[in-house]
């Protein structure tokens, strides 16, 4: 995994994870105090209902209580229920209709102690059936009201009932009552705000949505309808209040957190990604400059601005850079020193085999001098020409020795002064022009190995114009380095075919050549003769722009007086 | 004379028949005045009297008669039921119809009042023959006489509660209401008087489930019901019964799942009570009972959508098997109470008189 995408992950999760603590904590927090909310509005609703069923039935039972003392006070009721007088009898069916629409009821049934229907309001014309079990059911529940499902012809009804009895003539009777129950209307309280009441009757509801917050009330409850089989059981008004409010809610949160986590996400992504370029650019091509360096190629430009840790980093990697050229230059040296001795023994192995030949006609020719001296001119027009052979081979052996080794002469250069006769000696081969400083300092080196270095440079860049009309070939010098370490620096730039990354990573490759005719060793040699003369050297260059070769130089500590690198 | 009755005593004293079926049960002369049978009963000449004529002068013609029944949406079953193929004139006041068959009962038939006679007049009341008209325009709650003579105006009272007309000092009132019967019967200066048992209550039932109508336990039903299930004048029915050959077509639907509904006219306390108490003592299949108009009462008998019906049919048709008794083929009819309303009439007022159906007719005064 790169540092890029770890430093990515890293962002992400420092701003997502809070987020996320913060949609759990508030979305917890919403539920709990909802959920009390709701758990107390359900229970005060409840409450509500079980003072309205008390209060009901107390109305059901003064009612009750009123129609039972005035039945007992009426004559035509003895007549017909204890003195089965039939002229009483029709008085008798439609009493209890009457009596029941006065009374504000929705059921009224008056029994004798058999359980024989006298009179019936709400279904008029059930009388004398028998129903025996119905008031002994409803004296159960004391006091309180039951749910009953009664008859009428025309169907079922549902009311809330209470029992009462008195005594006529010496036998017992008893009087059902009850105010009618709408199902619906219970169902309709506060439904916009998801409260609700219900009533669950047995074998015909289940309770409600069991992830609502729910209280039940149990009501005694007789099916009046079951004919035979009328029992006991139990009906429940249900409070719920209805979940669907706090989803909806927790839904929005959900949506805007979601939001805010996308929006959040994005932007995190983008300032993560901008942070990591921003962080891992300088190290990579740190990397990438790091990666480059070897003992034959210490010029990379490590030179920064930044004052943070990459800056620090990059100096750091600058002066070790600059501490192995000097390491290299050290170990060059003593290189060529430890080579040194081969080749004196080389050339003393060259030269002794150069000098044999001469020491041999040398001794025939003083041996004839002694021996026949009249013949010496002969014998040395003989012996001539092994003495010019030999003499030839070491000449060439000299000169073969020379351009092996050039010798470096450290001492104080003008670099206008190199440059000018290179421009001088290079005129013809392309158009030249100079950008010279005029208090360029001396710099310390040899001038012939500046020579060869600006000469294969100047040459590079004169070919690479390669007959491009106006195109020119600038010398370009200058001071550069800081007042502790100062320096010259020197640019050739032209404005020839430049080079691709390729070519550049090859530049400096022994007999890597882009020319027809080169040998590949140009640049090799430029590079050593810099190392050796403790400068840089870097190349910047574009293909079809030209390319710049700059050149820094180590300068001589300027004396007061003796400032300048022109020579008069 | 201020009355309180229902629209059929006003059309009786507007509109007349050929002849009237009195309460003993004769045939008397109306519109016309002799009838006689020819060809062995299967054609009968009818004579108008001479001065039968509409409220505006107009005479009443033999011509006129045939055009009323052809014109008249609700004569025409009428006549066809009656038996009569066609009707022509004899002349100025005569009047032939011929019948499908011999028919010794066609008279009888006439006095329907189905086959009252009006003509027909573009936006108003039709113009009958009676002896009094609408005191203006379509407003029939004033009868005045037609001719000058002992007639008194007619002054149509109408209360929601009777009591209230009688409090206005009708003089009579024509109800089966118990609670207007009970009150007249405690003022000295009223007297009520029961009219003919002349509608008969029905249990129509299908012919599976196997009720008969004969048994004792329809007979107990019947005492039982008449007692104390219906509020109105009341008694067990009694044979004879007139639909024993009206059964019309089977109905196309299919037969109902048992444990359905009663269903009885909406309008008819009466009908309601006694399906009350059939649905409470469980003698017909059905748990619940339901009102239902007129027209969706017939639809629902002829696709027989419920198992059982409470019916009121007229206790003595003149015309046998016409109106409302058109029974489905596959029913048992059971009968179960028949009733009749009363007249309360106020002492020293103008006489009535009762026809066969219980239709009572107001007697002119003799000069």
């Amino acid at each position: 995994m790169s540092f890029r995408v770890r430093l990515l992950l890293a962002f992400v999760g420092v701003l997502l994870i809070p987020l996320g603590v913060l949609a759990f904590g508030v979305r917890r927090e919403m539920d709990r105090r909802l959920t009390a909310e709701y758990d107390r509005r359900v229970h005060a609703l409840a409450d509500v209902v079980q003072e309205d069923l008390r209060s009901r039935s107390g109305e059901v039972a003064a009612r009750l209580a009123a129609l039972r003392d005035e039945l007992a006070a009426d004559n035509r009721f003895r007549l017909a229920a204890v003195q089965a007088d039939p002229a009483a009898r029709g008085w008798l069916l439609d009493y209890a209709g009457g009596a029941m629409r006065v009374a504000g009821l929705a059921l009224l049934q008056v029994q004798d102690s058999s359980g024989r229907i006298l009179s019936s309001g709400h279904f008029r014309n059930e009388f004398d059936r028998l129903d025996p079990e119905l008031p002994a059911l409803l004296a159960q529940p004391r006091d309180t009201l039951a749910v009953v499902r009664a008859r009428t012809a025309e169907g079922d009804f549902l009311a809330l009932a209470r029992v009462d009895s008195f005594r006529v003539g010496g036998r017992h009777f008893t009087i059902v009552g009850g105010a009618a129950l709408d199902p619906q209307r219970i169902g309709q309280v506060d439904s916009a705000g998801g409260l609700a009441v219900s009533l669950a009757l047995p074998g015909t509801a289940a309770l409600p949505d069991q992830s609502g917050v729910v209280a039940v009330l149990g009501l005694p409850f007789l099916d009046l309808t079951r004919e035979g089989d009328v029992k006991l059981d139990t009906a429940s008004v249900i409070v719920t209040q209805s979940l669907s409010q706090l989803e909806a809610l927790r839904r929005n949160v959900n949506a805007w957190f979601l939001a805010a986590l996308g929006l959040t996400t994005a932007a995190a992504l983008l300032a993560a990604a901008w942070m990591a370029r921003r962080v891992s650019q300088p190290l990579a091509e740190l990397a990438r400059k790091t990666g480059k360096i070897d003992l034959d190629q210490l010029d990379e430009d490590f030179a920064t601005d930044r004052d943070d840790e990459i800056g620090a980093l990059s100096r750091l990697l600058g002066d070790m850079t600059a501490r192995l050229r000097q390491s290299a230059g050290r170990l060059r040296e003593a290189e060529r020193r430890a080579t040194l001795g081969d080749v004196a023994r080389q050339v003393n192995h060259d030269i002794k085999n150069g000098l044999a030949p001469i020491r041999h006609v040398l001794r025939h020719l003083t041996q004839v001098a002694a021996d026949e001296p009249a013949s010496l001119p002969q014998v040395f027009q003989e012996r001539r020409g092994t003495l010019e052979s030999s003499v030839t081979y070491l000449d060439t052996l000299a000169g073969n020795y020379a351009r092996l080794t050039p010798v470096m002469q450290a001492g104080p250069c003008s670099l206008n002064d190199v440059v000018r006769e290179v421009a001088r000696l290079s005129e013809g081969r392309a158009s030249l022009l100079l950008a010279l400083a005029s208090d360029l300092p001396l710099v310390r080196g040899d001038e012939l190995a500046i020579r060869r270095v600006l000469e294969n440079v100047v040459g590079n860049a004169a070919d690479s114009l390669d007959g491009k009309t106006g195109a020119a070939v600038t010398i370009t010098t200058e001071r550069s380095g800081d007042p502790a370490t100062p320096s010259v620096r020197v640019i050739v730039a032209d404005q020839g075919r430049g080079m691709t990354q390729a070519e550049l990573d090859h530049a400096f490759d022994d007999f890597y050549t882009t020319k027809e005719r080169g040998t590949g060793l140009g640049l090799t040699i430029v590079r050593r003769l810099i190392q050796d003369l403790g400068g840089r050297l870097r190349i910047e260059t574009e293909p079809t722009i030209g390319t710049r070769v700059i050149i820094e130089l180590p300068a001589i500590q300027a004396a007061p007086g003796n400032t300048s690198g022109d020579r008069a | 004379m201020p009355v309180a009755a229902p629209q059929a005593f006003v059309e009786r004293q507007l509109y007349e028949t050929l002849v009237r079926f009195d309460c003993t049960g004769r045939v008397r002369p109306a519109l016309a005045q002799t009838w006689h049978p020819e060809d062995g009963g299967k054609v009968w000449v009818v004579t108008l009297r001479p001065d039968a004529k509409y409220w505006d002068q107009i005479a009443l013609t033999p011509q006129a008669i045939a055009t009323t029944w052809a014109a008249d949406s609700a004569a025409g079953p009428l006549v066809q039921a009656a038996g009569i193929l066609a009707v022509a004139a004899l002349g100025d006041h005569e009047v032939k119809l011929t019948l499908a068959a011999p028919r010794d009962s066609l008279p009888r038939a006439l006095a329907d009042r189905g086959l009252a006679l009006t003509r027909r007049a573009a936006g108003r009341e039709p113009v009958g023959t009676g002896r009094y008209r609408p005191a203006s325009g379509n407003n029939p709650s004033t009868l005045v006489p037609v001719d000058t003579g002992p007639h008194p105006v007619v002054r149509v009272l109408a209360t929601r509660d009777l009591r209230d007309a009688l409090d206005a000092g009708a003089d009579l009132v024509v109800t089966d209401d118990p609670g207007t019967l009970d009150y007249a019967s405690a003022r000295a200066e009223l007297s009520s008087v029961p009219l003919t048992w002349n509608r008969t209550y029905v249990l129509v039932v299908p012919k599976r489930l196997g009720f008969s109508p004969d048994s004792a336990w329809s007979a107990r039903l019947r005492e039982t019901l008449a007692r104390d299930a219906v509020r109105v004048d009341a008694r067990a029915a009694e044979p004879p019964f007139p639909w024993g050959s009206c059964a019309g077509p089977v109905p196309a639907g299919a037969p109902q799942a048992e444990g359905a509904r009663l269903a009885y006219p909406a309008d008819d306390r009466t009908a309601r009570d006694l399906a009350a108490r059939i649905v409470a003592i469980g003698a017909a299949p059905a748990r619940s009972i339901i009102g239902l108009d007129s027209l969706a009462l017939r639809q629902s008998i002829r696709a027989a959508r419920e198992p059982a019906y409470v019916l009121s049919v007229p206790k003595m048709p003149l015309i046998p098997c016409e109106g409302p008794i058109l029974w489905p083929a596959d029913v048992t009819i059971v009968p179960l109470v028949e009733t009749r309303p009363h007249a309360i009439l106020r002492r020293g007022a103008p006489r009535v008189s009762v026809d066969w159906d219980g239709g009572l007719r107001l007697v002119p005064e003799q000069p």
